[in-house]
């Protein structure tokens, strides 16, 4: 077959290919074209055979240079090595099956068909794992999610678009699970995530028992819910026995500190590998936790029911194994960050 | 129209649009009266053939036929070099509003045909306007299917098996042929199996509703008048008058026989009885919609076969953005018919750089 591009620049060698490229796809996003017509532009604009897979869709595609369809790919993205695009997420990919370098047009082809793609599929398809709450509250907390999926998400929700929720995050042994719940995992083992709608929420508090441990963020519009989970989710791994609640809005900068550690592979540092040894002594945390959440030696020694001199000496040896007094405003600080740092990498509760 | 509302023309297939805001138009060339350079712009084509001719997906042999007042024109026939034995024919007219193209602008088209029905494909280069009027370039069409015919067994041909064929003028060329065949019951060209027109130029009065819809596209209403104006006022005119070769020069007296017998577009023709089955396809955003349903609906009417393509969205020649969905479908839509007509079967699609 007859190459478009080819055809279009003997035509008009003057008119600039990547401005082409991009009229094409806006033009079959306005069009309303479907996830097909994207794939066969892609291909005879590239002149290479293209591929798609979005597996929370299910959805696999290939046609060749020809814009003609071939039999469709494996569901698993990992074995893609061609020049590729997100469709969105993670989960979803357009390829172009390119050998060697790859032209700057066929970058632009890309790039262009990921995002006519994306568009399609917020128009046409319900998530695959829409199905039940879970699948509605998966769309809920799936940052991604365009403000149409969210749309839907709410109406299977009972949800009205302008309602706004807490999220609550929960340790797993809690008693009490709300219609508006799913459990999720994160590196340090599994919690319960809540959707408080506003208004609700006293029904709630009042069946909570007051042991269980609990994150929680103030009242947010629908479309925020994925960030708001995420902050659930954080200041549950700073709750303790003597501080089973945490509140994100509570936490300040040291919640965007925590957002901000993504990088699991970081080596802990010199702080944060002395505090972790000195809390091996089996009364070293309560004592740091009672420090740290007074402002007397005096006070932390009643919240622990212990003789006060018992707390200095259990300061002092603090301090030395930390390699600076804890009992300054600096050395305090320096506590509460390496506290917290560990606080948020112990397991969760299961 | 019956004082029924005209509404607009219907939307432009998503895919066929998106290539045409791309694909830079040539109709102002025509409609400014630049017709060398839209003939250029039109393209000829050769260079698919020669392509094709070199992979060794097909072979080509070209004819020169004599016609009348010491004219002559040029015919290539195309073949499958893997085929064996007396294979169907298919002669074919190309397009370009009776006014521009080559017997190869539609070469993508012809040469699927010899690749996947292994048919022998004969196409022929007309007269075109306004040089030549209407009835010369249908008279060099049915001078060049009698050769066809009459050389049938020598290029491999079974004569039983030949549809003719055409796109847009040559699709109005290929209709004028067959009716004047039938018409005349002309002996040497019994046994036409079939015709094949594509978004056919049937119609020079221009008062359907398609044609008053069509103002934009490829082929909109103003390029149609003109061209069928300049086709069919060439039949009056002098038509080598222009010319700077003698041998054309043409008494007035022949030239007013000629006016006198002027064929007339096939949409006027007063009975389509014992026309062979056909195949018509139009896009239901063209000019030719109307005049192509209208057609099928009087071949039917005489109790001829008929089979009736209307492709929703399809502008005139969608089919050139091969990788839409919509051309992918007619071009299979054809080859299905062609194979039903000439009882063959056809071969899968394949890449063009594949020889078979």
């Amino acid at each position: 077959m007859r190459d478009l591009m080819s055809r279009l620049t003997a035509v008009d060698p003057d008119a600039s290919e990547a401005l082409r490229i991009i009229a094409y796809f806006d033009s079959l996003t306005e069009a309303h074209a479907g996830l097909e017509a994207v794939l066969r532009g892609a291909a005879v604009l590239s002149g290479a055979t293209v591929g798609f897979v979005d597996t929370s869709l299910r959805l696999a595609m290939r046609v060749n240079s020809g814009a003609r369809q071939m039999p469709p790919p494996s569901l698993d993205l990992s074995s893609i090595a061609w020049p590729h695009r997100q469709v969105g997420h993670e989960l979803s990919l357009v390829w172009l099956e390119l050998e060697g370098a790859v032209p700057a047009s066929a970058q632009i082809i890309l790039e262009r068909s990921a995002t006519a793609m994306r568009i399609v599929i917020d128009r046409t398809r319900v998530r695959a794992s829409e199905g039940g709450d879970e699948g509605a509250i998966e769309v809920l907390l799936d940052l991604n999610a365009s403000v149409d999926d969210i749309r839907r998400a709410a109406t299977k929700l009972g949800l009205n678009l302008t309602a706004k929720v807490r999220l609550e995050a929960v340790d797993v042994t809690s008693a009490t699970v709300p219609r508006l719940s799913i459990l999720r995992e994160v590196d340090v083992g599994r919690y319960r995530l809540n959707l408080v709608p506003e208004g609700r929420s006293s029904e709630l508090r009042s069946k909570s028992s007051g042991v269980e441990r609990r994150g929680g963020t103030p009242f947010v519009p629908l479309t925020e819910v994925a960030t708001a989970a995420h902050q659930a989710m954080i200041a549950l791994r700073l709750t303790t026995h003597l501080f089973p609640h945490v509140e994100w809005s509570e936490l300040g900068t040291l919640g965007t500190l925590l957002s901000a550690d993504t990088d699991s592979t970081r080596s802990p540092d010199p702080d944060e590998v002395n505090l972790a040894r000195a809390l091996d002594r089996p009364w070293a945390a309560a004592s740091v936790e009672a420090l740290l959440a007074t402002d007397s030696l005096r006070g932390a020694s009643s919240m622990l029911n212990l003789h006060h001199s018992t707390l200095l000496s259990r300061r002092d040896q603090l301090s030395a194994d930390l390699g600076y007094d804890i009992a300054t405003p600096h050395g305090r600080l320096r506590l509460w960050l390496a506290f917290s740092l560990n606080l948020y990498k112990r397991p969760l509760p299961s | 129209m019956n004082g029924r509302a005209l509404g607009h023309l219907p939307p432009v297939d998503p895919e066929v649009l998106a290539a045409l805001r791309i694909t830079p138009s040539s109709t102002s060339d025509l409609l400014a009266g630049r017709i060398d350079e839209w003939r250029h712009v039109f393209g000829s084509g050769h260079e698919i053939v020669d392509q094709a001719v070199r992979s060794g997906s097909i072979d080509r042999v070209d004819y020169e036929l004599p016609v009348s007042r010491g004219r002559s024109i040029t015919l290539s026939v195309l073949s499958n070099p893997n085929a064996v034995g007396l294979q169907p024919g298919i002669y074919f007219a190309h397009g370009g509003g009776l006014m521009a193209g080559t017997r190869f602008s539609e070469a993508d088209g012809i040469i699927d045909w010899v690749s996947r029905l292994g048919a022998v494909v004969a196409t022929v280069e007309y007269a075109l306007a306004p040089e030549h009027g209407y009835s010369v370039a249908v008279n060099d069409v049915i001078a060049g299917m009698r050769w066809f015919f009459g050389r049938a067994s020598e290029l491999g041909v079974d004569a039983g098996r030949i549809v003719i064929a055409g796109v847009s003028a040559g699709g109005g060329l290929a209709a004028s042929a067959v009716q004047l065949a039938v018409e005349t019951k002309d002996a040497s060209l019994t046994g036409i199996a079939g015709q094949l027109l594509l978004s056919p130029m049937l119609d020079d009065r221009h008062e359907t509703a398609s044609s008053q819809q069509c103002h934009i596209g490829p082929w909109p209403q103003a390029a149609n008048v003109l061209a069928w104006a300049s086709s069919l006022a060439a039949d009056f005119d002098d038509d080598s008058s222009q010319s700077s070769d003698p041998q054309e020069r043409t008494p007035d007296a022949e030239r007013r026989a000629s006016a006198r017998q002027s064929i007339k577009p096939p949409s006027r023709a007063v009975s389509l009885a014992g026309l062979p089955s056909t195949y018509i396809e139009v896009g239901s955003a063209e000019v030719f919609r109307d005049e192509g349903v209208e057609y099928a609906s009087r071949l039917w009417m005489a109790g001829v076969q008929a089979e009736l393509h209307v492709w929703a969205g399809g502008t005139h020649g969608f089919d050139i953005y091969a990788h839409t969905a919509l051309a992918q479908a007619t071009v299979d839509a054809r080859v299905s018919w062609l194979s039903r007509v000439l009882d063959v079967t056809p071969v899968a699609p394949m890449e063009r750089s594949v020889s078979t």
